[in-house]
C-alpha cells in the first residue's frame, strides 16, 4: 500500500469517527433558528425596554444657565424620545427619588452640583452608559449655545452636519472588512484550533490507552498515520467552520426575507483573494498546530493527570495575535512580523488582508513559510509520535524527546533502520 | 537453532538482540520458520516472546542482527503488512467505533478493498457466533467478543504470514478450542503461523515446532519429539510405594532420574529412552510393594522447567514470570523507556 493511499484511509477514519451529519444539520438548524427566530422573540419579549435606563430629572437642576434649562427641558418633554435607551422624567418634588433610587425604580437622578453645572446620582458604581448620557447632553447643548451666540438654525444645522467621506481608490481593490468581520475570524480560528486539539489530546491518548496502538503501527508507518490523524482531524474542523459559517450566511438570508431586505455579506465573503488566503493560511495554520500538539499527546501516558494537557492553550494564545489587529496598527513592524511568523500567520494573515492592503510578496512569504512549517514540523513530530506512542507508564522527559527528534525521521518512516545495529 | 535460507523459509531470525535500558529481553535469538508451520515461542511471561513478535511486526526494530522474510518485506524492514497478520498481546479495538466499519477500517491498512473487506467480515463474524452484532459499539461486547473481532481483524485479508501474540489469552475453554481449531486450519490453508504462549498445554496439541524462551535466550527448540529426545526424558512415571523407598532402592533405577516426594512414598521417575515403564516395574517390585503408577509423556512446560532447571512442583513463580530478569524485561515495555535504545 502506498504511503498516501494509507493517509488517505486514516484520514476518512478520523473525520467520520467526529464527523456527524445528522449533529451538523441540527448545528444549522438551530443558528438559522436562533437568529430568525430567536432575536424577534426577544424583542417580544423584552420589547423597547431592553438596556433601557429612566432617569430623573431634578426641576432643581434646571438653574440660571439657560442652555442647560433648554436642554434638559428637550430631554424630559419631547413628544419623541430623543434617545432610544434613555427614558426621562420630571422628579417631583414632593416624592423623595434618592428613595426610588434605591427602589429600582429609577436608574438615575440628574440634578444640580453643588459646585455648578450637573450631577448624576445612582444607586451604586458608576454606570456603564454614563458616556452615552454625556454624548446626548453634549448634542443638545451644542446647538443651543450657538443659537444663543446668534448663529442662525440653518448656519447651525450646516456646522453640525456630519461629514461623508467619499472613497477615491488609485487601484482596484477589495472593500476591506470591519471589526466585526476580523473579530469573527479570529474566534472561528480559536474555535477550531481549539476543537482539533481537544479531538487529537483526546483521540491519541485514548488509543495509547485501549491499547489500540500496535494494531495500527504494525500495518502502517508511524509517519502515515499521524499524516492520516492530521489531515483527518483538519478536514473536520473545516467542515465544521464552513458549516457554521453556511448557518449563519443561512440565517441573515432567512431574517432578510422576512424583514423584506437581503443584508450585506462580509466583505469576506465578497472578495475571493481574501477569502482563498483566509482558507488556506487557516487550513496550514490547523495543519501547523494539530502536528505539534499530536506529537505532545504522543508523548502523553496518562491524561488524567498529566500537566502538557495545558499545552492545547499554546495554539490559541499564538492566534489570539489576531484580535491585536483590531486594537492595534496592522501595518506596524510587530504585526507585519506576525503575519509572517508561521505560528501567528493563520490568524494574522487574514486579519491584515481584511483591513489593509498587503502586498503580494508577504502574502506569498506567509504561504511558504506556513507551509515549509508544516512540512518541516510534520518530520519531527512524526519522529516523537512514533516513539512516543508505545510508552506507557511514564513520560519521556523534554531531554528525551530532544534527543527523539535529532535523530531525524528515520524511526518514523523505518523503525528498522533508525537503531544501530549488528548484521549477523 | 539455525536455518538461514530465505529461499525456503519464509521467516528468518538470525542473532536478533533487544535491549531495553537496563535488561537485555533477547539475547541472540535465532529461529527459521518453514511455510505452512505452526511455530511456537513459548516462556513465561518475561521471556522474551512479545519483544520477538514486536520486532518481526515492526513494531521495535532489533538492536543487533537481522529478521529476513521470503514473503517480502514491508517499508520498515519487518514483515510485509499487506501479507502478515498480527494479534497484538495488547489487543486494543477503538471503544466507541462499531464492529464491522472497525473490522473493514484494520482489514483496509492491510490493502483489503472496503467491499470485500464488508463482505468477509459479515461470514467471520457469523463464524464466530457474532452474526448481528455488525453495528454494535466495541465496548458493547464481550471481552471474550472483542478478542474474536480482534483476531477476525488480524485474519481477514488471508495473510500467508499470521502473527498472533497469546492468541488463547481471554478465551474460556471452548473458545480457545475455537481458536486452536483455527489455527489448524490456518495451517492446513498453507498459512504460516507464528504464535507466541505462555500457557504451553494448548500448544502442545497444535505447534509443528517450539522454540522455548527464558530471560530472552533460547531453551530448546525443534519439533516437539526433537524436544523431548533432546531432554533425555522419553517418559514421566510416577509410582506410589505402601513403604518409603530406601536408598539403595533408587540407586537400583539408575540411570533414571528419581526424585522422591512424600517421605519416599512417591516417586517422580524420569525414564530415559530406550528404557520402558515395564522393566522399571520389574526392578521396582522385586523391592517394594507398588499401590499405583502413573505413566506420560513429559508435557511441555515439564521439560521446559526442567530445561531452566527449576522443580516442576514449584514452578508457580517462574511460570507466572516472576523471577526477577523476567519482570524487569516485562517491565521494561511496559514502564516507558522501552523503545529508546
Amino acid at each position: 500500500m502506498t504511503h498516501w493511499r494509507a493517509v488517505t484511509l486514516i484520514a476518512r477514519w478520523e473525520f467520520l469517527r467526529f464527523f456527524k451529519v445528522r449533529e451538523l444539520l441540527l448545528t444549522i438548524l438551530f443558528i438559522v433558528l436562533g437568529y430568525t427566530l430567536g432575536v424577534p422573540l426577544f424583542q417580544a419579549l423584552v420589547g423597547d425596554r431592553a438596556g433601557s435606563v429612566s432617569v430623573a430629572v431634578d426641576a432643581s437642576a434646571i438653574g440660571a444657565d439657560e442652555l442647560l434649562r433648554g436642554a434638559l427641558r428637550l430631554l424630559v418633554e419631547s413628544p419623541e424620545p430623543l434617545h432610544p435607551r434613555f427614558a426621562f422624567e420630571w422628579a417631583a418634588a414632593a416624592e423623595q427619588p434618592e428613595a426610588r433610587l434605591l427602589a429600582g425604580d429609577l436608574d438615575a437622578l440628574l440634578r444640580a452640583a453643588p459646585a455648578g453645572g450637573l450631577e448624576i446620582v445612582v444607586s451604586d458604581g458608576v454606570p456603564g452608559w454614563l458616556q452615552e448620557l454625556e454624548e446626548l447632553l453634549g448634542t443638545l447643548v451644542v446647538p443651543l449655545r450657538l443659537a444663543a451666540e446668534g448663529v442662525p438654525a440653518e448656519r447651525v444645522a450646516a456646522v453640525l452636519e456630519s461629514v461623508a467621506l467619499e472613497v477615491t481608490a488609485l487601484e482596484a481593490g477589495p472593500q476591506r472588512g470591519g471589526l466585526a468581520t476580523t473579530t469573527l475570524v479570529v474566534v472561528a480560528l480559536l474555535m477550531a484550533v481549539f476543537t482539533g486539539t481537544g479531538v487529537l489530546f483526546t483521540v491519541i491518548t485514548g488509543e495509547k490507552t485501549q491499547r489500540v496502538t500496535e494494531a495500527i503501527v504494525s500495518a502502517v508507518s508511524p509517519q502515515a498515520w499521524i499524516d492520516g490523524k492530521i489531515l483527518g482531524t483538519t478536514l473536520f474542523v473545516v467542515a465544521y467552520l464552513v458549516s457554521y459559517a453556511t448557518g449563519i450566511v443561512l440565517a441573515m438570508v432567512v431574517r432578510g426575507l422576512f424583514a423584506g431586505e437581503l443584508p450585506a455579506l462580509p466583505s469576506l465573503v465578497t472578495d475571493p483573494v481574501v477569502l482563498l488566503v483566509t482558507l488556506v493560511a487557516a487550513t496550514l495554520g490547523f495543519g501547523l498546530w494539530f502536528t505539534v500538539f499530536a506529537a505532545i499527546a504522543a508523548t502523553v501516558s496518562d491524561p488524567t493527570t498529566s500537566s502538557r494537557g495545558q499545552f492545547i492553550f499554546l495554539p490559541g494564545l499564538a492566534l489570539a495575535v489576531g484580535f491585536l489587529g483590531n486594537a492595534g496598527n496592522v501595518d506596524g513592524a510587530l504585526f507585519r512580523f506576525f503575519a509572517l511568523l508561521p505560528f501567528t500567520s493563520p490568524s494574522a494573515l487574514p486579519v491584515r488582508m481584511m483591513t489593509t492592503s498587503v502586498a503580494a510578496w508577504e502574502v506569498l512569504a506567509a504561504l511558504a513559510l506556513l507551509a515549509g512549517s508544516v512540512l518541516l514540523a510534520r518530520r519531527i513530530a512524526a519522529q516523537v509520535f512514533a516513539l512516543g506512542i508505545h510508552m506507557t507508564g511514564k513520560e519521556p522527559s523534554l531531554a528525551e524527546v530532544w534527543r527523539w527528534v535529532r535523530r531525524g525521521g528515520a524511526a518514523a518512516r523505518a523503525p528498522a533502520d533508525a537503531f544501530p545495529r549488528r548484521v549477523g | 537453532m539455525r536455518r538461514n535460507d530465505p529461499h525456503t523459509t519464509p521467516v528468518v531470525v538470525d542473532d536478533v538482540v533487544k535491549r531495553y535500558a537496563s535488561v537485555t529481553a533477547v539475547d541472540g535469538v535465532s529461529f527459521a520458520v518453514e511455510r505452512g508451520e505452526v511455530f511456537a515461542l513459548l516462556g513465561p511471561n518475561g521471556a522474551g516472546k512479545s519483544t520477538v513478535v514486536r520486532m518481526l511486526c515492526g513494531i521495535l526494530a532489533p538492536d543487533e542482527g537481522r529478521l529476513r522474510f521470503d514473503l517480502g518485506s514491508g517499508p520498515r524492514g519487518a514483515a510485509d503488512p499487506l501479507r502478515t497478520g498480527y494479534l497484538p498481546e495488547d489487543r486494543g479495538l477503538y471503544a466507541d467505533a462499531k464492529v464491522l466499519p472497525m473490522i473493514v477500517y484494520l482489514a483496509g491498512l492491510r490493502g483489503m478493498a472496503q467491499a470485500e473487506a464488508e463482505r468477509r467480515a459479515r461470514a467471520w463474524l457469523e463464524r464466530f457466533d457474532l452474526a448481528g452484532r455488525e453495528r454494535d459499539r466495541v465496548d458493547a461486547l464481550s471481552k471474550g467478543n472483542q478478542q474474536k473481532v480482534q483476531l477476525i481483524a488480524a485474519l481477514l485479508h488471508e495473510p500467508a504470514l499470521a502473527i498472533l501474540d497469546e492468541p488463547f489469552s481471554g478465551f474460556d475453554p471452548v473458545n480457545q478450542d475455537l481458536v486452536s481449531r483455527l489455527i489448524r486450519q490456518l495451517r492446513d490453508a498453507g498459512t504460516t503461523v507464528i504464535l507466541s504462549a505462555h500457557h504451553m498445554d494448548l500448544v502442545e496439541s497444535i505447534a509443528d515446532r517450539v522454540l522455548l524462551l527464558h530471560r530472552g535466550r533460547e531453551v530448546m527448540g525443534g519439533t516437539l519429539a526433537a524436544v523431548r529426545a533432546s531432554s533425555g526424558v522419553a517418559r514421566r512415571v510416577r509410582v506410589t510405594l505402601a513403604a518409603p523407598a530406601r536408598p539403595d532402592d533408587l540407586a537400583a533405577l539408575a540411570p533414571a532420574n528419581v526424585v522422591a516426594r512424600d517421605d519416599a512414598r512417591v516417586l517422580d521417575i524420569d525414564l530415559p529412552e530406550g528404557h520402558s515403564v515395564g522393566s522399571l516395574l520389574h526392578a521396582l517390585t522385586a523391592r517394594s510393594e507398588v499401590l499405583d503408577v502413573h505413566s506420560e509423556a513429559p508435557s511441555l512446560r515439564e521439560l521446559y522447567l526442567r530445561a531452566v532447571g527449576v522443580d516442576p512442583e514449584a514452578a508457580d513463580e517462574v511460570m507466572a514470570g516472576g523471577s526477577d530478569g523476567a519482570r524487569a524485561a516485562d517491565g521494561a515495555h511496559g514502564a516507558g523507556g522501552a523503545v529508546a535504545p
